[in-house]
């Protein structure tokens, strides 16, 4: 099993997170790692070293929610939610993001 | 940060424990779910297992970063060193107790003195935007400084009556109140004043209520006043313009809150009960709110009536062109600026001015631009303020005593705090060596510091509190209601914590920067006693310098406040004050006019006498002033030729005690006709006549009005001298003797106050009781005021003097003290530091003698230091001092002495040399009896 799995690039990490929760879904921890890995087509691998310091910094910007509940398995997990300001956090990430790659990309194609 | 981060913070900081248990539990499903993906992904196998798990890398410092992510760092650090702080403390119980109990006297001595200012001289008047408010005065050139007690009215030769008016520095007069015609014309050609309204306090009236009589304070005001201060009645209606129009009109009046509950008990009825004011039947048309207590700060009045009810309730006349007594305020336009208004209100006065003066006597003064008067505005908030012309100088440097006390026990605080620093100073190099910044090191020391300032601070506020009447306990007079007012509020609340944590921050500095300047190096290197002990002892130094200087200096200050009180309880009074019973009859001229007060006084004189216990009984006028024509010659109108007159009663000299010299006393004989004979006091006779005992020559007498007829005494310009009597204080002790005439009040009665005099053997609690009851038998509607011995009068005439000695006496002493622990401290340290050095001269044969000299010399020199600091700050500061204190209408504080009295100034650096000394011969003995054995094996 050699796929090769890349870091997410830093300072993306919170908007990849915030855009995994954005369609009103609740997820806890080891459910975002792996949404981000499958819609990224398994490139992307969330390290889980940081995975929890930035949701932490997420919460405490009260860009998401946390809540108690249960997964399947009927085991006690923290489900992360989007609230209002990380929504538009979102966006304003998003639109800087867009911004700067394409900038980014337009440099490496005329090159 | 914003407000919900903030928030969200403080949570997890309270909700430590369980933030991190959480978090353990989200780790482990993770890691739990991960294994279990891998396990279904793969044959399951230890190694993968053990694979998987390092992704969370090391799981207690993952764990540590989430927690940071939340944490207000400096604020956990600072309850941290907050926390080994109070360990500290505990493990020093004696460091402890002397700095919180040095502080807290501190804290709290500011805490009391601010809570009086803050309710006696900083609260504006209780009306609704009283800063809107403006005071009419006036400033004239017209100096007669000097002439007479300024609380008397004087009659100037150009305007009339003048009552209220304070001088200025330069020599000049502002006055407050205004005659008739600029009132009706500012009234009428007001355009700047939302409202403009008059007033006049009138002082106490016998009031006739359901039978009984009583004295009230009362207060006249124009129509305009109640809707000018924007203050509506709790029951009832408010003075309208409908009721100052006449005399006939002014018939009613408001209550005070205070007096509805204390006469009436609240009961609605008081509204339409009619009483007698000096005679005058009024209706109780309102009562004022509670928190309504008038516009002079301190001033308690029961009776607010129209201007117009004066001159038929006191039998004087408000309304006479030539009488300045109306006192004028108004409420500001706001789209009008101050400057706008007053040259509005300025041109009306000058034309009122050239209309009516510009014929009188010394009208021509009015023709140099220069002199002329002006109008001014005063600021109207605090209303008209008495209170602080008279306290506020004081009270403010009460306050700056107390922070110079403060200010010594921050520096004792610091002292002590950089010798114990200075035992930590390894530990701080290594602080610094590990990666510590110094910002972070100055932090932690300013974070030792706060719960020491806390618990002073909180005991100092507990001591303020209770405190807080201490001070206008003593300024006090029990017979009469007093100005002064301690409500203990928020705002004095804030004050105290603000002035806590600038202590704080004061006493935490000199440890904080001394941290700073540590060289790791050389701190790490050196054991326990290097040379790095000598700059920590230049800093200390420094500090006990300072402290010795500024307790010299409050040491000084307290000599110069209690050589007054003493030089003017020292001085002669010429009346036997103990025994003499004093109270104020107010016959209201209606019912006493001159023709029948004559025959009132001799009744009570007749039934004081007949009172058990009393030996005699006697009356006074308030007194007055002539202006002095040695044998009949023609009087000058000037300060030299002016005399005080006392027109009193039968038994007056014996009495009062006060020593016949020559002749005879006043006698009942002399009211009836005849040449009017006077007893002079000796001053009089040195002044007038230049000899010991003028008994049986005549002067002639003029009240100054123009000709020579003396108003009280018509017709009789002539008095002959029967007596002489010893010199006393009729007035003030400050005052010098002034040459002055006692006349027969019978000869010439003149309706108004009468002061009674007793001289009593018995209990003067119980003559007090029966002298009501007799003076009720003769006329139910006379009230009897003011009971008070002689004694207490005197006392109470030297209150301002009386408290600066006894607070400057606490804060000398405290200063003192403090001033010996920092020696003490400074001192203990030192030879804590050199017990090495001192056990090896020990050991090679130095003397004790010869040890304890070596440290006393250190404590001598630094004493020295002191004193040369504090001498000069003596010199500059006591004059300020003295100035600041002096009583209203003086230049001067200190009596007796100069503000920079050489022996006043021996005694304190003498007393302070002593107590420091002492203070740093123990350390010297301790340092002798330090055994060389083990001094050298000490690191």
């Amino acid at each position: 099993m050699t796929i090769s799995r890349d870091p997410i690039p830093p300072g993306t990490l919170d908007m990849v997170i915030l855009k995994t929760l954005a369609p009103g879904r609740e997820m806890h921890g080891f459910e975002i790692a792996e949404a981000i890995y499958q819609s990224s087509e398994n490139v992307l691998q969330v390290e889980e070293g940081s995975l929890y310091p930035a949701l932490q910094r997420l919460l405490v910007k009260g860009w998401v929610s946390g809540e108690w509940g249960r997964t399947q398995g009927n085991r006690r997990a923290r489900y992360y939610s989007l609230t209002k300001a990380g929504h538009k956090q979102l966006i304003s990430e998003v639109v800087a993001y867009r911004r700067v790659s394409g900038a980014i990309s337009r440099i490496l194609e005329t090159a | 940060m914003t407000l919900g981060e903030l928030w969200r913070r403080c949570r997890f900081v309270l909700n430590r424990d369980r933030f991190g248990a959480e978090l353990e539990e989200e780790m482990q499903l993770h890691a739990d779910l991960r294994a279990e993906q891998v396990r279904r992904e793969n044959a399951a196998s230890a190694t993968t297992l053990r694979a998987m798990r390092p992704k969370f890398g090391n799981a207690a410092l993952l764990k540590e970063e989430s927690r940071d992510v939340w944490s207000i760092q400096w604020l956990e650090e600072s309850v941290r060193d907050m926390a080994f702080a109070i360990r500290q403390m505990r493990k020093a119980p004696g460091f402890t107790a002397v700095a919180i109990v040095s502080l807290a006297l501190g804290i709290g001595a500011n805490t009391a003195i601010f809570t009086m200012i803050q309710s006696t001289l900083l609260r504006p008047i209780p009306v609704k935007d009283a800063g809107e408010l403006r005071l009419l005065t006036w400033r004239s050139e017209e100096s007669r400084r000097g002439w007479m007690a300024p609380s008397f009215g004087y009659r100037s030769p150009t305007y009339g009556w003048m009552y209220e008016h304070l001088p200025t520095a330069d020599g000049a007069y502002i006055h407050a109140e205004f005659s008739p015609p600029f009132y009706r014309n500012f009234l009428r050609y007001n355009l700047v004043f939302e409202s403009l309204f008059g007033f006049k306090e009138l002082g106490r009236v016998t009031a006739l209520v359901d039978g009984g009589a009583e004295p009230l304070n009362a207060f006249l005001v124009s129509g305009d006043f109640y809707r000018g201060v924007d203050v509506s009645p709790v029951l009832g209606r408010a003075i309208g313009p409908g009721d100052d129009v006449n005399p006939e009109a002014a018939s009613v009046a408001v209550i005070s809150y205070e007096y509805w509950t204390r006469r009436f008990g609240r009961s609605p009825s008081a509204l339409g009960k009619t009483i007698s004011l000096n005679g005058v039947p009024v209706t109780i048309i309102g009562v004022n709110p509670e928190y309504f207590t008038g516009i002079v700060p301190g001033g308690h009045f029961e009776i607010w009536a129209p201007l117009h009810l004066l001159p038929s309730a006191y039998g004087q006349s408000l309304f006479d062109d030539a009488s300045w007594r109306i006192q004028i305020m108004g409420r500001l336009r706001p789209d009008v600026s101050d400057a706008r208004a007053l040259s509005a209100l300025d041109l009306i006065f000058q034309q009122q001015l050239d209309g009516n003066y510009l014929a009188a006597p010394h009208g021509e003064l009015l023709k140099d631009p220069a002199k002329r008067p002006h109008l001014m505005l005063a600021d109207g908030s605090r209303g008209v303020d008495y209170v602080t012309d008279h306290y506020g100088r004081m009270l403010f440097a009460v306050f700056a005593l107390a922070g110079l006390v403060l200010t010594i026990a921050c520096a004792n605080v610091a002292n002590l705090l950089l010798a114990r620093c200075a035992a930590r100073q390894r530990e701080i190099a290594l602080r610094l060596a590990l990666g510590a910044g110094r910002g972070r090191i100055a932090r932690q020391l300013l974070a030792e510091g706060l719960p020491l300032a806390a618990i002073a601070g909180a005991a100092g506020v507990i001591m303020g509190y209770f405190a807080r009447n201490s001070v206008p306990a003593l300024l006090a007079a029990p017979w009469r209601s007093n100005p002064f007012e301690s409500a203990f509020d928020g705002r004095v609340l804030l004050v105290s914590v603000v002035i806590t944590f600038a202590t704080a921050v004061l006493f935490s500095l000199a440890p904080a920067w001394q941290s700073l300047r540590v060289d790791v190096n050389d701190a790490l290197k050196d054991a326990s006693r290097g040379s790095a002990g000598l700059s920590k002892l230049r800093m200390g130094g420094a500090l006990v310098v300072l402290q010795v200087g500024f307790s010299l200096a409050l040491v000084a200050g307290a000599g110069m406040c209690v050589k007054t009180f003493t030089n003017l309880r020292a001085l002669p009074l010429g009346v036997r004050p103990e025994g003499v019973l004093l109270f104020t009859l107010e016959p209201p001229p209606l019912r006493y006019p001159d023709s029948r007060i004559g025959p009132l006084l001799t009744k009570v004189q007749g039934a004081m006498e007949a009172i058990p216990g009393v030996q005699s009984a006697t009356f006074a006028d308030g007194g007055g002033g002539f202006y002095i024509g040695a044998n009949s010659g023609q009087p000058e109108i000037t300060y030299a030729s002016h005399a005080a007159a006392l027109a009193v009663g039968s038994r007056f000299f014996e009495t009062m005690g006060i020593r016949i010299v020559y002749g005879r006393a006043i006698s009942q004989g002399d009211a009836r006709n005849g040449p009017s004979a006077v007893v002079v006091n000796r001053e009089f006779a040195r002044h007038f006549f230049h000899r010991d005992n003028p008994v049986g020559l005549t002067f002639t007498a003029s009240d100054g009005t123009g000709g020579s007829a003396v108003a009280r005494d018509s017709g009789v310009t002539q008095f002959r001298i029967v007596g002489v009597c010893d010199d006393w204080h009729v007035d003030w002790l400050r005052d010098p003797i002034k040459p002055a005439v006692y006349t027969a009040a019978l000869r010439n009665p003149r309706a108004g106050r009468a002061n009674l005099k007793l001289r009593i053997g018995g209990n003067s609690a119980r003559v007090a009781l029966q002298l009501r009851e007799a003076v009720r038998s003769i006329d139910p509607e006379l009230a009897v005021t003011d009971v008070r011995t002689l004694t207490a009068e005197i006392e109470n005439s030297l209150s301002q003097e009386r408290l600066m000695a006894s607070l400057a006496t606490v804060f000398g002493a405290i200063a003192l003290v403090l001033a010996s622990i920092g020696i003490y401290g400074v001192m203990a340290y030192a030879v804590a530091r050199r017990t090495n050095e001192i056990g090896i001269r020990i050991a090679l044969g130095a003397r004790p003698q010869r040890v304890v000299w070596t440290v006393l010399r250190q404590t001598f020199t630094l004493v020295l230091c002191g004193v040369a600091v504090g001498v000069p700050a003596i010199l500059g500061l006591s004059p300020v001092l003295d100035r600041a204190l002096a009583p209203t209408y003086r230049e001067s504080f200190a009596y007796g002495l100069k503000p920079n009295d050489p022996i006043i100034i021996a005694v304190a650096v003498l007393s302070l040399g002593m107590v420091t000394l002492l203070a740093g011969f123990l350390p010297a003995r301790r340092a002798a009896q330090v055994d060389p054995m083990v001094a050298l094996r000490h690191d």
